[in-house]
């Protein structure tokens, strides 16, 4: 009978060279995703870690360049690197914004406008950073969208294919026991097997990812704002006020 | 301006996942696949479950090569060189088709594995019912039937020197001499692969076992052949049948009934060989007419 072939190596074995390759296929497609699921999850858990880290000392101190030494410290978060961005254009437009600080004295108007366009330039620099940031965060996570939606296809054409030889290998001997029947279906539902097993984790993970990359982002944005109203109230504004 | 040159190479050189982490990342997750799989492969929890999904069947087959249903008999599988004696003698000319000596064939050729009596007293009886057999083939259809026994005359002959420990023969109900296991039908179902020696006697033993304890009858059961009945029992190390379940029942109620009584009574089994390293075992036994009805 055929049992002694029901061992999982005598049955992948035997089984056709198509089942064979959508085996294959789907163990790759399982490498790659639990290797960015690994590789995402330290990088978040880093940038969760960091950026809480961050901010804490962001609100605590109040002297900008303190801020940016230890920002350059936290590589790993994206606030420090957002806050690097902005701070190296303000301090851009400080030093180049001939209008902003030095000549502020002339007009109110044109202080305004000047404040406006110091801000605006930050806006910018921050909205882009940002920008960089979560296409960086959500970079290969689209991976596992996509093992997630076709691997259980994969390993479903794998199944329906060996199911296919099997119904034909039986129309040829013309028995269709059990014994004959069985064999041939459950090395073809290893495939099916397989691309849930691939598939279950990187939905779970992608699931859980994308929830965190919209944590990442809000948090992001709430930041830019925040610093951008500190620069404006606290920095920008003074300087002006002096005249 | 240049430290915000200097801020964007940073940022790209360090947030990009760099090649090395990459690198190492699918390494590790190929490591883990493998060592996965590989265990899948060579753990023997694992390999046991997967690698046999169907517990290995046994087929009990009714084999005779009566041409009808032998009046008032119970007539009991396994018994088939008795059986086709007696009918010899009982009925006049019935019709044996080529196929049914192939059958006897086959089951005398499993027998040597169970023959537990003197083989002087097997080979006779075997010889005799031979002899009857020759007596109606002459009667009926000759040519082929008469080759096919001369190959089971062979096989007899041969086997019949083959002397293996089995099971003490015990009680046959039609009074057949103990120790003539005629028919053994389609044989035994496939062993998995490696160590299978112990498990395929054990096997050997249940089937012996319970065909002895199966009596069917085709008067009452009726006589549709290809019908099939497939129950699996499980097995304790002990030999007690902890669990009786049908896979399928042949749609035959006496035949269903008479199965799971045959299996009942023979309760318990011999205990699981030690190389059988599961606390318990599994077995799908099969029950079928397939050979006893003349079409």
């Amino acid at each position: 009978m055929a049992s002694q072939h029901l061992d999982l190596i005598h049955m992948i074995s035997n089984a056709g060279l198509m089942v064979q390759l959508v085996l294959l296929i789907l163990v790759l497609f399982s490498i790659s995703s639990w290797a960015i699921i690994l590789i995402k999850y330290k990088y978040i858990r880093r940038a969760f870690k960091q950026s809480e880290h961050f901010t804490d000392y962001f609100w605590k101190s109040r002297d900008f360049s303190d801020v940016y030494a230890k920002a350059k410290e936290l590589e790993g978060s994206p606030i420090a690197r957002i806050f690097r961005i902005g701070y190296v254009e303000l301090k851009k437009l400080s030093q180049s914004g001939v209008p902003l600080v030095a000549q502020g004295s002339d007009s109110e108007e044109f202080s305004i406008g000047a404040r406006f366009a110091g801000t605006d330039n930050i806006k910018r620099a921050l909205r882009q950073a940002i920008n960089t940031e979560i296409s960086l965060v959500s970079q290969l996570v689209p991976f596992l969208a996509t093992t997630g939606n076709t691997t259980p296809f994969i390993g479903l054409f794998g199944t329906v294919w060996g199911i296919m030889n099997s119904f034909h290998g039986i129309g040829l001997k013309g028995s269709a026991t059990l014994a004959v029947v069985a064999p041939g279906i459950s090395e073809a539902l290893v495939a099916t097997a397989a691309g849930l097993a691939a598939a279950i984790p990187a939905v779970i993970a992608y699931n859980y990812f994308t929830q965190k990359i919209r944590t990442i982002e809000t948090e992001l944005y709430s930041f830019s704002t925040d610093f951008l109203n500190i620069v404006e109230r606290d920095i920008l504004r003074p300087k002006g006020n002096k005249k | 301006m240049k430290e915000r040159f200097q801020v964007s190479g940073y940022m790209v050189r360090r947030n990009g996942i760099p090649p090395k982490t990459l690198v190492l990342t699918f390494g590790i997750s190929f490591l883990c696949h493998a060592v996965l799989i590989g265990a899948m492969f060579f753990l023997p929890e694992y390999r046991k479950p997967m690698g046999n999904p169907f517990p290995s069947a046994i087929n009990v087959s009714l084999v005779s090569f009566s041409a009808g249903p032998p009046a008032g008999e119970v007539s009991v599988a396994g018994v088939a060189v008795a059986q086709a004696k007696k009918a010899g003698l009982k009925k006049e000319a019935p019709v044996i088709k080529v196929e049914k000596a192939e059958q006897i064939k086959k089951a005398v050729s499993l027998s040597p594995k169970k023959i537990p009596a003197k083989k002087v007293e097997t080979s006779k009886l075997i010889n005799k019912a031979i002899k009857n057999i020759e007596k109606k083939v002459d009667e009926s259809r000759s040519a082929t039937v008469a080759r096919a026994i001369d190959r089971l005359r062979n096989q007899v002959e041969s086997s019949g020197n083959i002397k293996t420990a089995g099971v003490p023969g015990g009680g046959i109900k039609t009074g057949a001499p103990a120790g003539i296991p005629g028919g053994f039908g389609t044989g035994t179902g496939g062993g998995t692969g490696g160590a299978v020696g112990a498990i395929d006697i054990y096997k050997a033993e249940i089937y012996y076992r319970i065909q002895q304890n199966w009596a069917y009858s085709e008067q009452l059961g009726g006589s549709n052949s290809e019908l099939m009945a497939v129950l699996v029992i499980k097995i304790m190390s002990g030999g007690e049948i902890s669990d009786i379940w049908f896979e399928r029942k042949s749609g035959n109620r006496f035949l269903d009934e008479s199965a799971y009584r045959a299996v009942q009574k023979s309760n318990p089994l011999p205990p699981i060989p030690q190389e059988y390293d599961r606390p318990y075992y599994e077995v799908g036994l099969r029950f079928e007419t397939g050979g006893l009805k003349q079409k």
